[in-house]
């Protein structure tokens, strides 16, 4: 399955994580709106240039935690105080201290999966998907800094090209994905 | 940066005089804790005292060793900034060698009081025709016994041989820049200091265990946990890092380590977030055995801590895993001054404590047991058969012990004249202050380890510069990012 986003988008390859960065310092102070950047690996430092508030996800995954914790212990306690009691090397039907391994694996794998699942959600991952890649190179050795030009003009999309070269992007291209 | 390439702390004036204030405080506190407690306690609060806090900082200097060499070893350069706080507290080690030199020489003379810090050091329970004869305790004597005892100090002597050449390559550094040529791209001084942490981890390793068995494990004699060594030296370890921490708030407070940042604060707090949970998981591991198994010789360490010293059991899990965990946990708490500051005061009462539950109980169970095997001297044999401990017997029995339950005893106490008093000592001892909970005089001593401790730090500290100017990471350290602050210029 091929997603369209129907947009056009002019992008500049840069060959180098602190040249990106200085474009991006240089971009924002003339105040255009960058859609994305692409890099290849995590750049430091690159998430409040563009503005990026900490991610939620994280959240989400105590949220996970949370009721795997609560899910295995109350689980484990009902079966064993309730619903089908057995003792166990002459321990009270209730030993907290044995279900405390299962109870910390439980959650460990409820946040694991939750917020894998949630992350392949949210950003439109997973299996059979094929989103746009604006260039392939980008997963490799080159960083992108990309905007949404679907609505502007030309003299607009010349400037941000201008504007692009200016702060030493190797290449400028456009492309609609 | 020439502005920072010679960042000098001068101790004096306050911090002397504070240092030397707990100092007395605690030699205070030390000499009014060998007159506490009844006469048969033996000065028992004085030893545990002695013992407990020694330990504890001394241990501390360890892991500032430990610190050091691990970082040297996987290339960590962050730490260079703040290196030279754990290199300060490193020397303690020297004052380690006196203390349990002190002590062993105490346990080698049979100074009253050091058979009930250690049960292994009572020549009654060692001697195979005395009616207290200990068979556990005689067969572990080969290893647990004075003679072994003074050989921790060589231990600590190698660790401090090691903590010099550390300093020394360090303080080399500032002096001369080092030099790199095309063949020869490590500079010789962090080759040297590889070699030498590379040397020591192993070393540290095996005899950090020795070392800690001797000295707390070996308080409850007839226990032992494979696991102990490494519950010990990570407790440490937190100690440490929360140490090193306050001490850098306070150079700050003195405009000096200008170069610590958020992003040095971040990873300290990682270090004591992630070291609790290790020793949480490392405590659980420990407990979940000895509980599921029930081995009543295993069983023995925990039924006591569990059935007499319950806030202190359940306070330790409280202060040492709960409250990092959960303050911590967030980004932000680790890069705020305020919160981590108050988690590593916390963190380093809890593990003081820690220490505490270890020795503490353990000693009390020694005296106990001594006030239980004299109380059976008292009544004859009537009492030695119907309790599961008698060791003197030929046919091995559970060693299940606390002498909570000796109530029935109470009966017999009354006609029988000439153990009288032993028995009301016995009767009245249930909660004692200083041994259940720690008292004043406690944290008196406390506080003069610590004045020691800080006064060896801050020495240290002043004879170099805070900014090692040439040390080969110092520029990594300088420009360390975990890349969720604020950016900040790279040049």
């Amino acid at each position: 399955m091929k997603r369209v986003l129907n947009k056009k988008v002019l992008f500049g390859l840069y060959d180098d994580e602190e040249i990106l960065k200085d474009a991006v310092k240089q971009i924002n102070k003339e105040e255009a709106e960058i859609m994305d950047v692409y890099s290849p690996f995590p750049v430091h430092g690159l998430d409040p240039l563009l503005g990026l508030t900490e991610s939620r996800l994280h959240i989400a995954g105590f949220m996970y935690g949370i009721t795997g914790t609560t899910l295995a212990f109350g689980f484990m306690t009902w079966v064993f105080t309730c619903d089908w009691s057995i003792i166990f090397g002459g321990k009270p039907y209730f030993s907290v201290p044995a279900f405390i391994p299962i109870t910390f694996e439980f959650t460990v794998l409820m946040a694991a999966v939750g917020m894998v699942v949630t992350f392949y959600l949210v950003c439109g991952l997973g299996f059979g998907v094929e989103n746009p890649c604006l260039d392939n190179r980008i997963t490799d050795d080159k960083f992108c800094i990309a905007f949404d030009v679907t609505h502007s003009s030309q003299e607009e999309v010349e400037a941000l090209s201008v504007l692009l070269e200016r702060t030493s992007a190797g290449e400028v291209h456009t492309k609609d994905i | 940066m020439s502005n920072h390439n010679n960042e000098a702390f001068v101790f004096d004036g306050k911090a002397k005089i504070f240092t030397g204030v707990l100092m007395l405080i605690g030699v205070i506190c030390l000499l009014l804790s060998y007159n506490s407690g009844t006469a048969d306690m033996n000065h028992m609060r004085f030893w545990t005292n002695y013992l407990h806090n020694s330990v504890f900082f001394v241990g501390i200097a360890f892991t500032a060793v430990l610190f050091l060499a691990c970082h040297a070893l996987a290339w960590g350069g962050w730490v260079a900034v703040i290196k030279r706080v754990p290199e300060a507290m490193m020397y303690f080690l020297f004052v380690g060698i006196v203390l349990f030199g002190v002590l062993g020489i105490a346990l080698q003379m049979n100074m009253e009081g050091t058979e009930l810090l250690y049960l292994w050091n009572n020549q009654n329970y060692l001697d195979p025709e005395h009616a207290h004869f200990d068979k556990l305790a005689f067969h572990k004597s080969s290893f647990v016994n004075p003679m072994v005892y003074l050989l921790t100090v060589a231990v600590l002597a190698l660790w401090a041989f090691f903590a010099i050449m550390f300093r020394k390559i360090s303080i080399s550094e500032d002096n001369t820049p080092y030099t790199v040529t095309e063949n020869n791209s490590v500079p010789d001084n962090v080759k040297k200091n590889r070699i030498y942490a590379a040397a020591f981890l192993p070393i540290a390793g095996f005899s950090s265990a020795f070392v800690i068995w001797q000295w707390v494990m070996s308080v409850d004699t007839h226990w032992y946990s494979t696991l102990f060594a490494w519950y010990c030296t990570v407790s440490l370890f937190v100690s440490m890092c929360a140490f090193t921490f306050l001490i850098i708030l306070y150079l700050r407070s003195k405009g000096l380590v200008t170069k610590f940042t958020d992003e040095h604060m971040h990873d300290l707090g990682k270090y004591i977030f992630g070291f609790s949970v290790f020793w949480a998981y490392l405590w659980f591991s420990q407990f979940m055995l000895i509980w599921y198994s029930n081995n009543g010789e295993e069983t023995q360490y925990f039924f006591i801590r569990f059935e007499q010293f319950k806030p202190l059991f359940f306070g330790n899990l409280l202060l040492n895993f709960v409250a990092p965990f959960l303050i911590l946990m967030m980004n932000t708490s680790k890069r705020t001054v305020g919160t981590l500051g108050f988690v590593a005061g916390l963190v380093i009462l809890g593990h003081w404590l820690d220490f505490y539950q270890m020795i503490k109980p353990g000693v009390w169970y020694n005296y106990e047991h001594k006030m239980h095997l004299m109380h059976e001297d008292a009544h004859g044999e009537v009492h030695g058969s119907d309790h599961t401990y008698n060791l003197n017997n030929n046919t091995p029995k559970p060693v299940l012990t606390t002498y909570q339950d000796d109530s029935h005893d109470d009966g017999h106490a009354h006609d029988d004249g000439h153990a009288h008093d032993d028995h009301a000592a016995h009767a009245t001892s249930k909660f004692e202050i200083g041994v259940h909970i720690p008292g004043f005089i406690e944290f008196g001593c406390f506080g003069g380890f610590l004045g020691l401790f800080l006064f060896v730090t801050f020495t240290i500290l002043s004879k170099a510069s805070l900014y090692p100017p040439n040390d080969p990471y110092i520029l990594e350290s300088e420009h360390y990012d975990t890349g969720i602050g604020p950016d900040r210029d790279p040049h």
